[in-house]
């Protein structure tokens, strides 16, 4: 393509990390643009992202999230276009990115759905993902999309309840609406303005969620549902305890939906659910909130 | 209306001088302020009007769309920017208004009644930056039908493989974007503006409209 350049756009930072190790890897430099909020509250990803050699440009624009973040990072973008190269990270966007991005993350789930077949010679039940723009979701639900004995869930950002604006439900709770060149559920007023939406984590603090994600609601095959900020911050702490592993804010939604479907389901029945991010660079912001001073 | 737009560049090309086509954004800092600046436009200069619809989202590539908070904190919504319109047009029957902005608002509004009630204030054109030629049933060809001008963008990387497409159902004029990256933040070389316009005119010969218009004929 001859880009000597890469730019990207980052919520909770994993992309930027993601981003910032293949520049190096390569020796491009790269340019990550990241909400002065989320800057802030994932301290420990800005900092992999500056030792690997990236450029971290935080955003005040907005509400200092990913939306605004993605904003920056197409302007600069169409600036740049003849040597610049975007590496956009959700599954939102325009086409074609939403579908280049499904394509990338499913590796997460063709890995899974083989071994799961390998270990336990089946296909799971129910498969489970936290959806903001919904990369990591999309990227495990795909190769199970066509199975249709395996229910799929993704959970939404129910921030402090669906009541006000301070959430990022887009499906259980916004409306269709034309944001960042595709159409798709979005939070949004009755004037078509853009919503800022709150998330207790970085990576599902977005406005909208990428189309393919929509079209799944429409036609039924996955069940959206929300997780409330509180919920998610009590799962952290479950799976941490239980099992030793410290699970980023954006799957403790995941988990806490698994901790309340679990006990519903046959003690035989398989749940399949994708950490999608270690918690390390939470623990700051899970701290202040627990009032234990780090 | 297109008649009222091609009747003003009409009059421009005997008079031999080009258009000045001026942007401001509807409702910024204020109803009132805002609809002043407007009327204070013609005899300021200007022989077209552009009235940006606020939308708090900064791409692509018009720096304008940078401002339009103070617009969204006075309360201003695509109602209000028309009314500003019909305000102005009943002291102005001929200087042409294209309004400019994002197509969300226009979404949620409704397409038909948006352009019933757009022709009703006097709107002769519309550039609606994120709708690309894919997307052409959604607004430009519903707007040409109802004699209102679809104005597009066409920037460097519109290369000549592209600019047929990006022409095919605009009418009114082409708004060329002179560089890459957002309007206002650098000059661009005229030397090679004046290239890309000569390169452009090579591909509009015929616009969208009276091609519609051929075909319904």
């Amino acid at each position: 393509m001859g880009k000597t350049r890469i730019i990207a756009e980052t919520g909770a930072g994993q992309h930027g990390v993601a981003s910032a190790t293949v520049a190096a890897r390569f020796g491009l430099p790269c340019v990550v643009y990241m909400g002065a909020t989320d800057v802030e509250r994932q301290a420990p990803n800005v900092f992999r992202m500056k030792l690997l050699g990236a450029e971290v440009k935080p955003v005040t624009a907005g509400s200092g999230t990913l939306k605004d973040a993605m904003n920056e990072a197409l302007r600069d973008w169409v600036t740049n276009v003849d040597d610049t190269y975007y590496l956009i990270g959700t599954a939102a966007g325009p086409h074609p990115y939403p579908e280049m991005v499904h394509d990338f993350q499913s590796v997460i789930g063709i890995e899974a759905k083989q071994q799961m077949l390998e270990a336990e010679g089946r296909l799971p039940d129910l498969v489970i993902a936290a959806v903001g723009g919904g990369s990591n979701a999309i990227g495990i639900f795909h190769p199970f999309l066509d199975d249709g004995s395996v229910k799929i869930v993704g959970v939404e950002a129910g921030g402090k309840g669906l009541e006000g604006d301070e959430h990022c439900a887009s499906i259980t709770a916004g409306s269709p609406g034309v944001l960042h060149g595709n159409r798709t559920y979005l939070l949004q007023d009755s004037d078509g303005q853009i919503k800022e939406g709150h998330s207790i984590s970085a990576g599902l603090d977005y406005p909208g969620i990428g189309p393919e994600h929509s079209w799944l609601a429409d036609i039924g095959r996955v069940d959206y549902v929300p997780i409330m900020d509180h919920e998610a911050l009590e799962a952290f702490q479950v799976l941490t305890r239980l099992e030793g592993i410290i699970p980023a804010l954006e799957p403790s939604h995941a988990i806490a939906e698994v901790i309340k479907r679990a006990p519903k389901m046959g003690k035989d029945e398989i749940i399949l659910m994708n950490l999608s991010g270690r918690g390390d660079k939470d623990i700051f912001t899970v701290g202040k909130l627990l009032g234990m001073g780090l | 209306m297109t008649a009222r737009m091609d009747k003003r560049f009409a009059d421009l090309a005997a008079e031999g001088r080009p258009a000045l086509v001026t942007y401001f954004m509807g409702g910024d800092p204020d109803f009132d302020t805002s609809l002043a600046i407007m009327k204070a436009l013609p005899s300021a200069g200007s022989d077209i009007i552009e009235l940006g619809m606020p939308f708090p989202i900064r791409w692509p590539t018009v720096r304008p769309f940078s401002l339009p908070a103070s617009a969204l904190k006075g309360g201003q919504t695509l109602a209000k920017t028309l009314e500003i319109a019909r305000r102005f047009r009943e002291g102005d029957q001929d200087t042409p208004i294209v309004m400019m902005g994002y197509y969300n608002p226009i979404y949620i509004y409704g397409v038909e009644r948006f352009l019933d009630d757009a022709l009703a204030c006097g709107i002769d054109g519309l550039i609606v930056v994120d709708l690309p030629p894919e997307m052409d049933d959604e607004l430009c060809i519903p707007a040409l039908k109802k004699d209102i001008n679809f104005i597009r963008l066409a920037t460097p990387t519109t290369d000549d493989k592209r600019l047929p497409k990006v022409l095919e159902n605009t009418s009114g004029f082409v708004y060329y974007v002179s560089m890459n990256g957002i309007t206002g933040s650098a000059l661009p070389d005229p030397t090679v503006v004046g290239g890309a316009v000569q390169r452009i005119k090579g591909h509009t010969k015929t616009s969208g409209l009276r091609r519609l218009r051929r075909q319904d004929g």
